[in-house]
Parts: structure tokens; sequence; C-alpha cells
């Protein structure tokens, strides 16, 4: 494995960075101005963000530009929300679906 | 009444940006609306300025044009439905607070653009399978490894691209899959890539990556099988054609099979349709101007068919030109002699690419019956073949009958892979099978979205 980027995925940081603290499943969570919400999902290594209604199967980032609706998460309140579509803002509360069998 | 404008850019990625310049320089005024909160579509796509990012130096004059006096950029914002009327279209938009609901456009030039195409195979529903396009986005403008041990299965030199890529960021790229045999006969299209050096260079400079690395490039082999529990474990590979598999252990599979193009749009506004046996769907009607059957509404690049970004660059100028003229302004015709020169030279390059690595036909092979081929309404290869074998024979019936296609995606994903079932079980060409019938709106909009005012 080599060194250029840091735990959880993320490439080594550019100058400048700003973080910024949202929450996860209640959990606080530091994140970056920039990164969508699957970004900061991924790199705390949750690969599924919901499990589906029918087969209770686990679904993360698919297409990646908003085209498949698969990776839906809930954002302050507001369910089915596209992952990979919506930016990170402090203070955003997100819910998965993996809350489903806690 | 909606605001009436000249002319209405729908998308901004080359097409739409190229377009919203050429006709910004003859004097038209332009609206150009877009989905993401930055122009620049999937091949320009801007990393965020807070990670980072600059703008693309081939894509700056584009960007420039954007900024115009007279264009004027509605972000974030979906177009769900168009509707012609008397002597202009009726554009039904959904934006954040304050974007306008309704449009009325003299002229449309729709630049949808494309996405990954989908090609099911069992365990393609799990985390950690994602299409290409996902992988190069967040490698790319999310400045994250989309995983540690990653597998590129599909065809063509993009995937070439995106390994470099990853292994620049410092992933480990077990292997890049092709699901087409190596190009023997390449040397046959030199004449109709003179002159594209720059793209060469960038596919040779990919391949010298992938050697330094030692990732296998294996052609004819495709992955047959995603496993693991709860996210990707192991991907079973194995050639196109053929029994004999292997196990690799992975958390990443990348699939980029091609690409296949947003038409839904253009559908739904009633264009005419016709089915491109060469890119395997149909694709709106269009003149020498590109202009559909619908008079004044113009399509250009990827979604009118899979051209690629230059080739989409110079359809958007084309169209541009069409629209401006028809809006009466002076178009010169040496531009139009110009314009029309490049474009041609870049469709005879796109023609190469696509045959030499076209989607492959084996892929339905891989199909089992408790394959999800519907992602969004979870319908299984089995369900769907069940219908049929009771007597379905269009698209539409299986449609009404399973729901597959009827989810959140509204078939974008599943569409392809249910009429090519469909024309595999029946025996009959994908063409005598049907169209699903598009309905507004076409992408999902809160019902309080649809209203013409804001509640």
């Amino acid at each position: 494995m080599t060194s250029n980027h840091e735990s959880g995925g993320r490439l080594s940081p550019a100058e400048g960075r700003s973080s910024l603290t949202l929450t996860i499943d209640d959990e606080p969570v530091q994140a970056f101005a920039g990164e969508t919400v699957a970004t900061v999902l991924l790199a705390l290594g949750r690969r599924a963000f919901r499990y589906t209604d029918r087969f209770h199967a686990p679904r993360g980032l698919f297409c990646g530009m908003g085209v498949c609706f698969d990776c839906l998460v809930t954002v302050d309140g507001q369910p089915n929300v596209r992952a990979c579509m919506t930016p990170v803002r402090a203070g955003m509360v997100i819910e998965t679906g993996e809350r489903v069998d806690a | 009444m909606p605001e009436l404008i000249e002319l209405a850019v729908v998308g901004a990625g080359p097409a739409g940006l190229a377009a919203a310049a050429e006709a910004s320089d003859l004097g038209v005024p332009v609206t150009l609306i877009d989905i993401f909160p930055q122009p620049g579509g999937q091949y320009f796509k801007q990393t965020p300025a807070e990670l980072g990012g600059e703008p693309d130096e081939h894509a700056r004059p584009l960007f420039q044009a954007a900024d115009r006096k007279d264009v004027r950029a509605i972000t974030e914002t979906a177009v769900w439905g168009i509707f012609a009327e008397e002597d202009c279209y009726l554009l039904c938009l959904y934006g954040p607070p304050g974007t306008p609901r309704r449009l009325h456009a003299r002229k449309i030039l729709l630049a949808p653009g494309a996405h990954d195409l989908p090609v099911p195979f069992p365990g393609w529903t799990l985390p950690g399978v994602m299409t290409a396009g996902a992988a190069l986005n967040l490698v790319k403008h999310q400045r994250l490894l989309p995983g540690r041990r990653i597998l590129l299965s599909g065809t063509g030199p993009l995937q070439l691209i995106l390994a470099q890529r990853l292994i620049d960021a410092g992933g480990e790229v077990v292997a890049v899959l092709d699901a087409n045999p190596f190009p023997w006969r390449g040397w046959r299209h030199a004449p109709a890539a003179w002159g594209q050096w720059e793209r060469l260079a960038e596919g040779w400079a990919a391949w010298r990556t992938m050697r330094r690395a030692r990732t296998p490039l294996r052609w004819s082999h495709v992955v047959r099988r995603a496993e693991g529990s709860g996210q990707v474990e192991r991907a079973v590979i194995g050639a196109v054609q053929g029994d004999a598999v292997e196990t690799v252990a992975v958390d990443t599979i990348c699939l980029g099979h091609g690409f296949t193009p947003a038409v839904q749009l253009a559908r739904q506004a009633g264009c005419q349709q016709r089915y491109d046996p060469g890119q395997g769907v149909y694709l709106p009607v269009r003149d020498e101007w590109l202009q559909t059957t619908l008079p004044g509404l113009f399509v250009a690049g990827d979604g009118a068919g899979i051209g690629g970004k230059d080739v989409a660059l110079w359809e958007g100028r084309l169209a541009a030109l069409g629209a401006a003229g028809q809006l009466g302004r002076p178009v010169a015709p040496d531009r139009v002699a110009r314009v029309q020169r490049e474009l041609a030279r870049q469709r005879r390059f796109a023609a190469v690419l696509l045959a030499l690595f076209p989607a492959s036909a084996h892929l339905g092979d891989l199909l089992t019956d408790d394959t999800v081929l519907c992602r969004c309404e979870e319908i299984t290869v089995g369900e769907i073949r069940r219908v049929i074998d009771e007597g379905a024979t269009t698209l539409n019936a299986v449609r009404m009958v399973t729901r597959a296609g009827m989810g959140r995606c509204q078939g974008r994903m599943c569409g392809g892979p249910v009429i090519e079932l469909l024309a595999r079980a029946l025996g009959q060409p994908v063409e005598t099978l049907g169209e699903v019938t598009p309905r507004p709106p076409v992408i999902p909009v809160p019902l309080d979205g649809l209203l013409e005012e804001e509640l």
C-alpha cells in the first residue's frame, strides 16, 4: 500500500481544506467542505447506505451521478435523498437505512 | 404566464457549453439549465474548489462562455417535462427555492449526455460494485479512493484511464478485464485516428502506468459474478464465452462497458425515435442541423447517440448555429462549413472506438434466474422470464405485469437489459418489441415540485 492516501481512502489533503462536523446516525462525524454525503459515508468504510424493501439487500453508491437512485439516505429529515448528489453542510443530520436492524 | 426566452439549453456538459458559447457569439441570449451545482457535465466535471479543484484548462474557454452576461445559468435544476405550444415550448423545471418552475422557450437545445451502460450480472447490486463513472468521480473530483483492491470490468480505453487514476492515487488495481478481444484489426482504422494525437498519447500514458504497476489487462474476460456478505468481497471472473472461472478477492468492482444516451426528455417531448442497431438503442431522428422532428427542438452530444466529448462539442456548435439561424441571426457559411468538417472528423474517430469496443453481445449469458434486473423494484430475471413464458411480447407488457422499470430510476438502469432479455427469449430483434411509453415527470420530483408556483 502506498502512502498517498489517509485512512478511509481520502487522498492527501488539499491546502486549506476546511473541515466541518455533521451527524450520521446520531454520531458526530468530521467531513470536508466540497465532499458529498456519499464520499463521507465511504470514507467511514460504510459501503451499505440502506437496505431494500423486498429482499432487505444492502445498497450503496452505484452510478455516482444521480441516475440510479440506489444511494438514498435521509438528510435533515427528508427521506430518499441521493447521497451522491448532496454536498455536506456543517450541522447536517444524516440517517442511513442501517438503523433498521439497530 | 411563464417568462418567454429565446433559447433554452438543457445540460451544461461539453455539448451544452459549446452550444451556449456559439449561440451567444451570434447574439442569442441563452438560458443554460443543469442538474449539477457547477457546469461541466460528466466529462468536464469540476472538482469542488474547497477540495483544491481548478477547472480543466481545456474547458476554461467553455466555462468562461457560461459566465457571459447573456448566458443565464440555472443550476441544480431538473427539466422534468417539455410540451409543445402554439409557437414555443413549455419547459417544466424543478430546482432550489426561487428557481422558475415554468419557462416558455422559442427554441430548445437538449444536451442531456449519457450515463454508464448498465450491465447486470449476479451480485451487481452489492455495495462496492459501481460504475466506472462513479469511481472516476470519486477519485478525480471527490479525492477519495473508492476501494483498496479494485477490479475493472468493461471495455475500451476509458478503462485504462480509470486504472491509471486509481493506481496514481495509491489503489491496487487487481486487473482490467476487457469483454472484447484484442483489437488486432485496429491498424485498419489508422487513417481515422490520424491527428488524434492527444487522445492516443493519453491512452499510451495510461497503458504505461498499468505496466509499471504490473496490472494485467485481460482481453475477452469479464466479471461473471460478485459475491460477499453486506458488500462485495470476491469476484468470479472468466472468459466471456466458456466455463472456466477463477475467484479473486476484491472490495470494489468498477463496470465500464460504455455509455447509454439520456434520451428520456426528447422522447417525452414527442420527438420521433429510430432504432440504431450500431448503438443498440432508440435515438432521436435529426436533420442536418441536429433538429429533431419537432421544429425548433435540437439534440446535441451523447444524448443523441454516443460519440464522446469531441463529437459533443462540435454537435453543440452545429445545433446552436441551426437554432440561431431560425431565430433570425445571420450565420456565416464558412463557420458552418468549419463546424461540419470538424464534426465529421470527430465522428470518424468515435465510430472506430465503437467498432473496436462494442458492448459485448455475450453479456446476457451471465444472467441467472435470481439476478436482480430492475434494481429499484427488485424484479429478478426469473420473474421476467416467467411473464414472457406466460405470453408477454412487448416491453410495456413486461413492465406493467412485473413493475420492472417503474421505480425511481424510471428504467434508466433496467430498460436496456429487460428488452434484451425479451429479445433473446422471443428470438426477435429488439426493434420489434416496442418502446416504453414516456411520461412526465421524466425524473422523480416531489409532488409539490410539479406545481407552477412554490408553495
